[in-house]
């Protein structure tokens, strides 16, 4: 993928470009707002990773010029700022996605994959299936090798939201803020509680696992190779 | 401080104030005095007139009768008058110009109607109707306005001595009334200057009369309590912040040092780095949590307010943290009362709701049962979280409301001791109530919210 970062301090770009260069992407720089605006108007880039806080234009500027534009380029925005007027802000300027200065690169990294196969999938099926697993979003049914499957309310919304982003690693904090809703770090090990019943359901008893924890990063849903 | 120099005073609001409105009475009382003297002496002129008039009238009446010569014995007659009063004076002249009778000089017109003459010096006129008779014969009948001159000097006399007095009394007034506002000015304004100098605790002292400056006082004095509060709990936050933040610190230097100094294997390394990492981590949660807090205590998120349906917010919370109970060892369970809504905002109701829900479960053995309830109240809505566990001593319950306040048994446990005091914010937030009271054996967390927070509109 070839993706602008826009960052105006020289660690952050760095620490950032390094981790998106070594995942294979092909990673321009802009140091500053101007500069920023002016590549990503002009370079066609599949998605960008913008600062919020910049000299000159800042990121919510760039954000709502590119939108205003026609420009859907996936934008994922960071700040230092995690209060949740900056989010809901941030969402309605036209960010993709909003991570919270500072992050894991792990973090950053399955948020950059979410967006660009979500650029990539405009379309929100109803119906899915990863290996022998299907999902009925509508009639709220789930079936394993032809066996139904009894999943709560929250289990349901978990698996669907691992459905929906079949073999990307997803986040601790992902699901916290898509599946329950939770924009702050709770104390208890909610998603990893949730997680090992779901798997429970889903997994145990038949012949492969679908659901894998990826350490250090997060989980994943796959079918098996 | 106690009486004002008085360059002060002359520049000083009530006095002036006090002059002004003197000069407002003075002007006044000018105009009424000028009104008075003319309504008085045009009254006084008109009766003068009428007087002679009606001698002019019997006096043609005589001459009609009795010719000439009975009107000069009956006008002669009229020259005589008590003492101290003017006489009315009458004069009749021949139709060859000679006088035949009577004391007023001969100068005015000799025609029908009133006349006025004036002595020369100006000092004094006379008022009086004139007469021509059917012979020819000249009659006027006049008086001084000396009584009228006494009258008109009296009123101007009586107002401008009233004047004066009043003017002399309201200047008085004036300067009372600016050193009693000066000084009670002083007092606030010493305060305050203490209170800039450093003097927390400098109040303005209260009369007691319960009159505006009393009302000023008790608000300023007021303000100045809210501020000492809000300076010592800052200070208080600050010294916890520091402390709290040291510990933490110290171990993240500890342990980065040794990885230094004696990870033998990368594994080892990496094994010490993850252990720093987390530290950091956690000294980033507790830096969220302050910041969250302050964000909702400068009540900045009212934009977010919405109506919630609190059941259904409950019931998914008691999902979420069911599990979770099941696997510590606690028994959660949730008592819904259906259709609960409120005007609130959903993010911060549920993040309070989810720091209740950890610390029962964090703070309590296993075993212990936790329930989470929503129920209809006449003003709004009822939160209530409660557990059988071992509960918060009384003395205590006001105390961990406060940042980084935290019982000894859970210093270590983990967790920021910041928890309850997000819940307090957001409660206020909400202009809801947060209580913290006794399940016997247990705690019970009981928050009251209003239907909708009134100035959240």
């Amino acid at each position: 993928m070839k993706i602008l970062v826009v960052e105006d301090d020289r660690d952050t770009a760095d620490y950032i470009t390094a981790g998106l260069k070594q995942q294979g992407h092909v990673v321009d720089v802009a140091r500053s707002g101007r500069d920023g605006l002016f590549l990503a108007a002009g370079e066609g880039y599949d998605l960008v990773v913008l600062d919020r806080m910049l000299p000159e234009v800042d990121g919510l500027k760039i954000l709502r010029t590119l939108r205003g534009a026609g420009d859907a380029t996936p934008v994922l925005l960071l700040t230092t700022m995690g209060s949740l007027d900056d989010r809901v802000e941030g969402l309605e300027a036209g960010a993709d996605d909003y991570l919270v200065k500072p992050f894991a690169f792990a973090e950053l990294n399955a948020r950059v994959n979410a967006l660009s196969r979500r650029a990539a999938r405009p379309v929100r099926e109803s119906l899915l299936k990863v290996h022998d697993l299907e999902v009925d979003c509508l009639k709220r049914t789930v079936t394993r090798a032809g066996r139904l499957i009894e999943l709560q309310n929250q289990e349901f919304r978990l698996l669907e939201y691992l459905m929906r982003h079949p073999g990307e690693v997803v986040t601790r904090t992902m699901l916290l803020e898509n599946v329950w809703d939770f924009h702050f770090d709770p104390k208890t090990n909610i998603v990893e509680t949730h997680m090992s019943r779901l798997r429970g359901k889903v997994d145990r008893g038949f012949d492969a696992e679908l659901i894998h924890t990826v350490r250090g990063a997060g989980y994943v849903l796959r079918a098996p190779q | 401080m106690s009486s004002a120099p008085r360059s002060d005073l002359v520049r000083s609001t009530s006095f002036r104030i006090g002059i002004a409105y003197t000069a407002v009475f003075l002007a006044s009382t000018a105009a009424l005095g000028g009104i008075v003297h003319y309504i008085a002496v045009d009254a006084a002129r008109g009766e003068i007139r009428a007087f002679a008039a009606n001698e002019v009238t019997r006096l043609s009446d005589v001459h009609q009768r009795f010719g000439v010569t009975g009107l000069v014995a009956a006008a002669a007659d009229d020259t005589a008058a008590p003492e101290g009063v003017d006489p009315l004076r009458v004069l009749v002249i021949d139709r060859a110009g000679r006088r035949l009778t009577g004391s007023l000089p001969p100068l005015m017109r000799r025609a029908d109607g009133p006349f006025e003459l004036q002595r020369r010096d100006g000092e004094l006129s006379i008022l009086g109707v004139g007469a021509v008779l059917s012979d020819g014969t000249f009659l006027a009948a006049g008086q001084s306005d000396a009584s009228l001159r006494r009258t008109s000097r009296a009123i101007l006399n009586a107002f401008l001595i009233g004047g004066g007095l009043a003017a002399a009394l309201a200047l008085a007034g004036a300067v009372v009334t600016a050193r009693s506002v000066a000084r009670r000015i002083a007092h606030i304004d010493a305060t305050t200057r203490a209170i800039v100098a450093g003097d927390l605790s400098a109040r303005v002292p209260d009369r007691g009369t319960g009159d505006e400056f009393d009302r000023l006082t008790a608000g300023i004095n007021g303000m100045l309590d809210r501020i000492e509060t809000l300076m010592a709990d800052l200070k208080r936050v600050t010294t916890d912040v520091a402390h709290d933040l040291r510990t933490p610190l110290a171990r993240l230097r500890q342990t980065l040092e040794q990885a230094r100094q004696q990870a033998a294997t990368p594994e080892d390394w990496a094994a010490r780095t993850d252990a720093a990492i987390v530290e950091v981590d956690r000294l980033l949660e507790t830096f969220t949590a302050l910041l969250r807090i302050a964000e909702i205590e400068a009540r900045a998120r009212r934009a977010a307010f919405a109506p919630v349906d609190l059941s259904a917010l409950v019931a998914d919370l008691a999902e979420t943290y069911e599990a979770v109970a099941e696997e510590t060892g606690h028994r959660l369970t949730a008592m819904v009362e259906p259709g609960v809504s409120v005007v609130a905002d959903r993010a911060l109701l549920a993040q309070a709701l989810s720091n209740l829900a950890e610390n029962a479960l964090r703070h309590t053995p296993p075993g212990t049962a936790i329930s989470l309830a929503v129920s209809r109240t006449p003003v709004g809505a009822r939160l209530v979280v409660r557990d059988d566990g071992p509960g918060i001593p009384a003395a205590m319950r006001g105390e961990v409301l406060k940042p980084f306040r935290r019982l000894d048994r859970s210093r270590t446990t983990a967790g920021n001791g910041l928890g309850l005091a997000l819940v307090k914010a957001v409660a206020t937030l909400h202009e809801g109530t947060l209580a913290l009271s006794d399940a016997d054996p247990g705690l019970v967390v009981t928050i009251d919210l209003p239907a909708t927070a009134p100035s959240a509109a």
